[in-house]
């Protein structure tokens, strides 16, 4: 990826994000009560505002060089790209199963994977996993009063 | 006199036990968030947040501060250790530590950290205590104009953190505001971009946002590689300084307490860019410059007492007028107005006992970070020998648990997950994410005093030109646009140094 490409992109992107936002506010009254700033005002201003930035990351990648390569690209590490993927998956299912499984299920699971994943032995992850589970709810339920999220084991606890 | 009695109020609040008790966990929390790479000061004091719902605000400020000034402290040991910065505002301590490391002195260079470390940030809360009184006297008199003059102010230092390329800056700053009109309109109560939910009426909450660029964002950047295991080898030595030493650093003490006292108080500037200038500054000093960069003590001394003396400096413009210096102040600020305060000048005349309170924490904490640190060298070098496979979870846990508990929905979840992978874009797209965070605290402020300052002059925008506060702060705005450009200009030919931008202090 070179960075004029890049930047090219991600200008386009946020002129389109722009786009987008401004015709969403459209929607939203200009003025409630004979106010002089109405609740479109703002985000029709950054709108605006965020547009003229976008506009300015393209024109000023057309200054790059072409051959510029992206500092922190790799080049073609798919390894890493599949351990991004794998851990942003074990995440957004944390999120899905929180409340229907609950937080110690889920919790012990997600650390039992995730240090599975990253090879560490089944010993160390048995333990840390347990430990971490139980210290966190010791924490955060017990001393600190926050409610979690019980889910299967709500009878229980 | 009023300062002494202010000063004897603020110690009976922080030396209360429970204060006492919240002050050391800070301090040891954020000393091992600054040990940890891949953790910073914005990271650890948004993840601890949801620690503190439910406490005292004075409490919870002094912990949360605590967490800061103690992340400047742990920050070096890494540095010194095994050439990785804990944190941004370490980085120049790398460059002489670590060889002073390999040179078996690596207890010589600690111990120096920790001494310079506890007289900047001694230092700078004196200078806290007697400069933001005034301040807030002065900004007593602000009325709306006067305020969206000042966030103006507040985000003109957008350009400071926008880093190379200001257009990206700027378009993250604007796109933080937008992110910030996602709630309630601040004046005529009309739902903005909620798409119908409830939990989204106050808004984008900033510690899952926070999370999630700076925490989440930075596990993904780390993911790229192999994760690897860290491997300490060096001798410690003795932890104390020889006599040559503090002879060789007794002007560095002083020259770098007071640049990182000052420029840690503008906005934008930090404690990485007080580290960097203190350093560069004693080079220039020095009868042998050429020692710099192979083991020179007063390099460490001087980056890390710049660093500690900017923490005391950066809380200056956020106690006395409200507006936040960097990105980890800028959480410090939501922390503050999710406890129901208010950062700005009537919190010092509505809240003295919080003003002083924390201030003289401050101090408190100082002391006990320098009397933890020496004794706790050999607890940090087992912490670091921890594999990153085996902390990662962990922390990707804390990380999750802290948004969920921010408001006890899964939406924090979720949004906290979505700047996640938007801070691990910007990173690859070289996107800074200070600004934008700098700017969702902001830019609701901003627009609610706007509103009022239309709505008082009956739509003229003449308003902001009539009164003279305003038109000072306008002054300061084009100043702090134009410096600069001027510093620039007038450097060229000469020895240029290239001034990192930090996101993270």
């Amino acid at each position: 990826m070179t960075a004029r490409l890049a930047d090219t992109i991600s200008g386009l992107f946020l002129i389109i994000l722009a786009v987008v936002a401004g015709v969403a506010a459209q929607y939203l009254p200009t003025t409630i009560a004979k106010e002089f700033a109405g609740p479109s005002f703002m985000p029709t201003l950054l709108s605006i505002a965020l547009a003229v930035c976008g506009a300015g990351i393209v024109v000023q990648a057309r200054s790059l060089p072409p051959t510029d390569r992206m500092p922190g690209w790799f080049e073609a590490d798919r390894a890493g790209a599949v351990r991004i993927a794998v851990v942003a998956a074990a995440t957004a299912a944390y999120n899905l199963l929180l409340e229907p499984l609950g937080y110690l299920i889920v919790t012990f699971a997600f650390l039992v994977f995730m240090l599975f994943y990253l090879k560490v032995s089944w010993f160390l992850n048995l333990i840390i996993s347990l430990i971490a589970t139980v210290s966190t709810y010791a924490l955060f339920v017990i001393w600190l009063k926050v409610v979690l999220p019980m889910g299967l084991l709500e009878f229980y606890f | 006199m009023e300062i002494i009695q202010n000063v004897l109020l603020g110690f009976g609040v922080a030396l209360q036990p429970v204060n006492l008790l919240y002050c050391f966990i800070g301090c040891l929390a954020g000393t091992l968030i600054g040990v940890l790479p891949g953790i910073g000061p914005v990271t650890g004091v948004a993840i601890l947040i949801p620690i503190t719902f439910g406490m005292d605000p004075i409490t919870a400020t002094i912990m949360l501060a605590g967490i800061y000034y103690g992340a400047m402290y742990g920050g070096s040991t890494t540095s010194i250790l095994i050439n990785v910065p804990g944190e941004s505002a370490s980085v120049m301590t790398a460059v002489d530590g670590y060889q002073m490391a390999r040179q078996g002195r690596a207890g010589a260079a600690l111990g120096m950290s920790a001494f310079g470390s506890f007289i900047g940030g001694t230092v700078s809360v004196v200078g806290l205590m007697c400069i933001a009184p005034p301040i807030a006297k002065l900004a007593l008199s602000f009325g709306p104009p006067e305020y969206f003059v000042l966030m103006l102010l507040g985000l003109a230092t957008l350009t400071r953190l926008a880093g190379k390329n200001l257009w990206k800056g700027l378009g993250m700053g604007f796109l933080g505001m937008l992110i910030g009109t996602v709630g309630l309109d601040p004046v005529a109560g009309v739902q903005r971009f909620t798409f119908g939910r409830a939990d989204l009426l106050d808004g984008i909450g900033f510690v899952s946002v926070a999370m999630g660029l700076f925490a989440l964002g930075e596990i993904f950047i780390n993911l790229e590689g192999s994760p690897s295991e860290r491997v300490f080898s060096s001798q410690i030595g003795s932890l104390f300084p020889t006599k040559s030493d503090w002879l060789a650093c007794k002007w560095t003490l002083v020259r770098s307490t007071i640049i990182g006292f000052l420029i840690g108080s503008l906005p934008g500037a930090g404690a990485t860019v007080s580290a960097f200038m203190a350093y560069a500054a004693e080079k220039k000093a020095s009868r042998t410059p050429e020692r710099f960069g192979n083991g020179a003590i007063e390099g460490v001394c001087a980056a890390e007492t710049a660093n500690n003396a900017a923490t005391g400096g950066a809380l200056i413009p956020l106690l006395t007028l409200g507006i936040p210096s960097s990105a980890t102040v800028a959480i410090l600020m939501g922390a503050l107005m999710m406890y129901g305060l208010r950062p700005g000048p009537l919190l010092l005349t509505e809240r003295p006992d919080f003003f002083w309170g924390v201030v003289t924490s401050m101090y408190i904490g100082n002391v006990m970070l320098l009397v933890l640190n020496l004794p706790l060298i050999g607890m940090w070098i087992k912490i670091l020998k921890v594999p990153y496979p085996v902390l990662m979870p962990i922390i990707l846990l804390f990380i999750s648990l802290g948004a969920y508990t921010v408001g006890g929905s899964l939406v924090d979840l979720w949004i906290m997950f979505a700047f996640g992978i938007v801070g691990y874009l910007m990173r690859k797209f070289d996107y800074p994410a200070a600004p934008l965070l700098l700017a969702l605290v902001l830019g609701p402020i901003m627009e609610k005093n706007l509103k009022l300052s239309l709505k008082m002059s009956h739509g003229s925008v003449a308003i902001f030109f009539q009164r003279p506060i305003t038109l000072i702060l306008m002054a300061l705005i084009v100043f702090s646009l134009v410096w600069p450009l001027l510093v620039s200009r007038f450097s060229r030919g000469k020895e240029k140094f290239e001034v990192p931008i930090s996101e993270e202090t």
